[in-house]
C-alpha cells in the first residue's frame, strides 16, 4: 500500500537540514535537553527515582559466585557486533563489572570475540579491571582470544569452548543473530547458568526461551547505571522515561489523527 | 574521551545537516572506519597464532588441533595473498567448497536446536505460559499446510497473531531498544560513560 502523499518529505525549510531530518534532529535535542537536565539535577544532589529489579543483572553476581565454587570459569560473549555497534558499546560497563567480580573471586574468565577492533577492546577493559581489583597477576591474556569473523565459525568456536571448559555461569551479553540458538542450546547441555541480554528482537525470544535469565532491550542499556547505582547514570535513565512518555503521547495523538482523516498542520513537523 | 565526542558530533553533523551531506562526511568518515578494521585483523590473527602456539607449546589437551589451525590457517593466507579473492582461484575453491558449506551446516542444525528448545520450554506453567503455548501452536499450524487443510481461516488469524499483537509488543521494544541506545550514545558523548577506555563510569 502506497504512503499517503503528505508523508512525503518536502524540500529542507530553512536550507540546512537534510530533507526529512530535521524533525528527527529536533526530536533528539529534545531528548538530549531532557536527559542533560536529569544528569544536572542529580549532580545537584536531588533525590533520584530508583531503577527497577532487574533479575538478570542480580543473576550475574550469583552466577560468578557459583563458578567460584565449582572451580569452573565464566564466559562471557559480547555477541557478534563491531566496536561501533551500540550493543556492543553498552557491554563494555557489564564486562568490567563482570572482570572485576571475577577477579576478585578468583575466577577464570574466557571472553571469545569476532571482531579483532573488540577483541582489542575487550583486552584492555578486562586487564584494567584486573588491575583495580588488585589482581593484575590473575589476569591471563589467552582468556581473551579472537576466533573468527566468520559469523558461524564464531559460533562453532564458542561452542567448542564451552564443550571443552564447561563454564558454570555463561553471560551472552551484546549483538547477536541467527548463531545466537546454538550457544544457547549448548549451554543448555552443559550444566551452566545462562545470562542473555540483546536488543535484536529477532533473538529475544530465544534467549527468552533457553536462558535462565534474560535482560530486554532497553533493560541491557541501564545496565551500567543499575550496577553502579551512580545518581548521574540513574538520572539519564529518568530522562529516556520522560521522552518515552512523550514519544507514547506522539504515537496515541498521531494515530487519533491518522484515523480521523488528519489535517496538514500536524503532519508538517514530520515532513521536515 | 575529547576524541570520542568530537567523532560523534561530526557524525551527528554528517547525519542531518544538507551542507556535511554535501561534503560526503559519513562515507569519508565509513571509509576511515573499513580501514582501521582492515588494519586490525592482523591483531586478531596473532591473537590466535600465540593462544594455539602456546597450546602446541605446552602440548595442552587437544593441541593437535591447535597445530591443525595454525597450519590451515598459514597456508590459506599465503595462498589468498597469491591467488586473491577472484572466482577460480584456490582461495574460492577453499571458500566455496569447505567454509561456505561449514557455515550452511551449523545454520541448518538451528532449526533442530530451536525444536529441542521450544521442547524443553514450551509447558503449561502458568496463565501467561498456556496463552503463549496456544499462540505458539496456532501459528505454528498457519504456517504450514495443514492449517487451510483443516480450517480455511486458520491463515487469517495466524496471521493476524503476527501481525497485530505479536507486531505491537515487538515495536514497543524496538523503541525502548532505539531511546535507550540515545541514551548510551549521549552518555559516551558526554563523557559519562567511559568504560570503552578504561575505566568504569563516572
Amino acid at each position: 500500500m502506497l504512503a499517503p502523499q503528505w508523508l512525503a518529505a518536502t524540500a529542507p525549510r530553512w536550507g540546512i537540514f537534510h530533507p526529512g531530518a530535521a524533525g528527527a534532529f529536533i526530536s533528539l535535542l529534545i531528548f538530549a535537553i531532557i536527559v542533560y537536565a536529569m544528569i544536572q539535577m542529580a549532580r545537584a544532589g536531588r533525590p533520584m527515582r530508583t531503577i527497577h529489579a532487574l533479575p538478570g543483572l542480580d543473576a550475574m553476581d550469583e552466577a560468578i559466585g557459583r563458578a567460584t565454587e565449582m572451580g569452573r570459569p565464566t564466559i562471557f560473549v559480547m555477541g557478534i557486533g563491531d566496536v561501533t555497534d551500540q550493543m556492543t558499546i553498552t557491554s563494555y560497563p557489564v564486562l568490567a563489572h563482570v572482570a572485576s567480580q571475577c577477579a576478585r573471586y578468583d575466577t577464570r574468565l574466557i571472553n571469545p570475540n569476532r571482531q579483532p577492533l573488540v577483541y582489542a577492546v575487550n583486552e584492555a577493559i578486562i586487564q584494567e579491571s584486573y588491575l583495580e581489583a588488585g589482581r593484575p597477576d590473575a589476569f591471563n591474556p589467552e582468556d581473551v582470544r579472537f576466533l573468527t569473523d566468520d559469523q558461524f565459525g564464531f559460533a562453532g568456536g564458542v561452542m567448542s569452548i564451552m564443550e571443552h571448559e564447561k563454564p558454570a555461569a555463561t553471560i551472552l551479553y551484546g549483538d547477536f543473530f541467527a548463531e545466537s540458538m546454538l550457544m544457547v542450546e549448548m549451554g543448555g547441555m552443559i550444566d551452566t547458568v545462562e545470562i542473555g541480554a540483546t536488543a535484536n528482537t529477532a533473538q529475544i525470544p530465544f534467549f527468552m526461551a533457553g536462558c535462565d535469565y534474560t535482560l530486554i532491550a532497553e533493560e541491557m542499556y541501564a545496565a551500567s547505571a543499575y550496577i553502579s547505582k551512580e545518581p548521574v547514570l540513574v538520572g539519564t535513565i529518568v530522562g529516556e522515561d520522560i521522552f518515552k512518555f512523550l514519544m507514547v503521547a506522539v504515537i496515541v495523538i498521531g494515530t487519533i489523527w491518522a484515523s480521523t482523516g488528519g489535517k496538514v498542520g500536524f503532519a508538517t513537523f514530520f515532513k521536515m | 574521551m575529547l576524541i570520542t565526542a568530537l567523532a560523534g558530533l561530526v557524525v551527528v553533523v554528517g547525519e542531518y545537516f544538507q551542507f556535511a551531506q554535501n561534503m560526503n562526511v559519513l562515507t569519508t568518515f565509513n571509509t576511515w572506519f573499513q580501514v582501521a578494521q582492515t588494519v586490525a585483523f592482523p591483531i586478531g590473527l596473532i591473537s590466535l597464532f600465540l593462544v594455539h602456539g602456546a597450546n602446541v607449546q605446552r602440548k595442552r589437551q587437544r593441541w593437535v588441533l591447535s597445530l591443525l589451525l595454525i597450519v590451515v590457517t598459514s597456508i590459506y593466507l599465503v595462498v589468498s595473498l597469491i591467488t586473491g579473492p577472484r572466482a577460480g582461484t584456490a582461495m574460492d575453491w577453499v571458500y566455496q567448497g569447505y567454509i561456505s558449506p561449514a557455515g550452511s551446516t551449523l545454520y541448518g542444525i538451528i532449526a533442530f536446536v530451536i525444536t529441542s528448545c521450544t521442547f524443553r520450554t514450551f509447558r503449561f506453567r502458568s496463565r501467561e505460559a498456556t496463552v503463549l503455548v496456544v499462540a505458539a501452536l496456532f501459528i505454528l499450524i498457519a504456517q504450514s499446510p495443514l492449517g487451510g487443510l483443516l480450517w480455511s481461516k486458520w491463515g487469517t488469524i495466524g496471521d493476524w497473531i503476527v501481525l497485530v499483537p505479536s507486531n505491537a509488543a515487538s515495536r514497543a521494544i524496538v523503541l525502548g531498544a532505539y531511546l535507550g541506545g540515545f541514551a548510551t550514545a549521549i552518555r559516551v558523548l558526554l563523557g559519562i560513560e567511559r568504560a570503552h577506555i578504561g575505566g568504569m563510569a563516572k
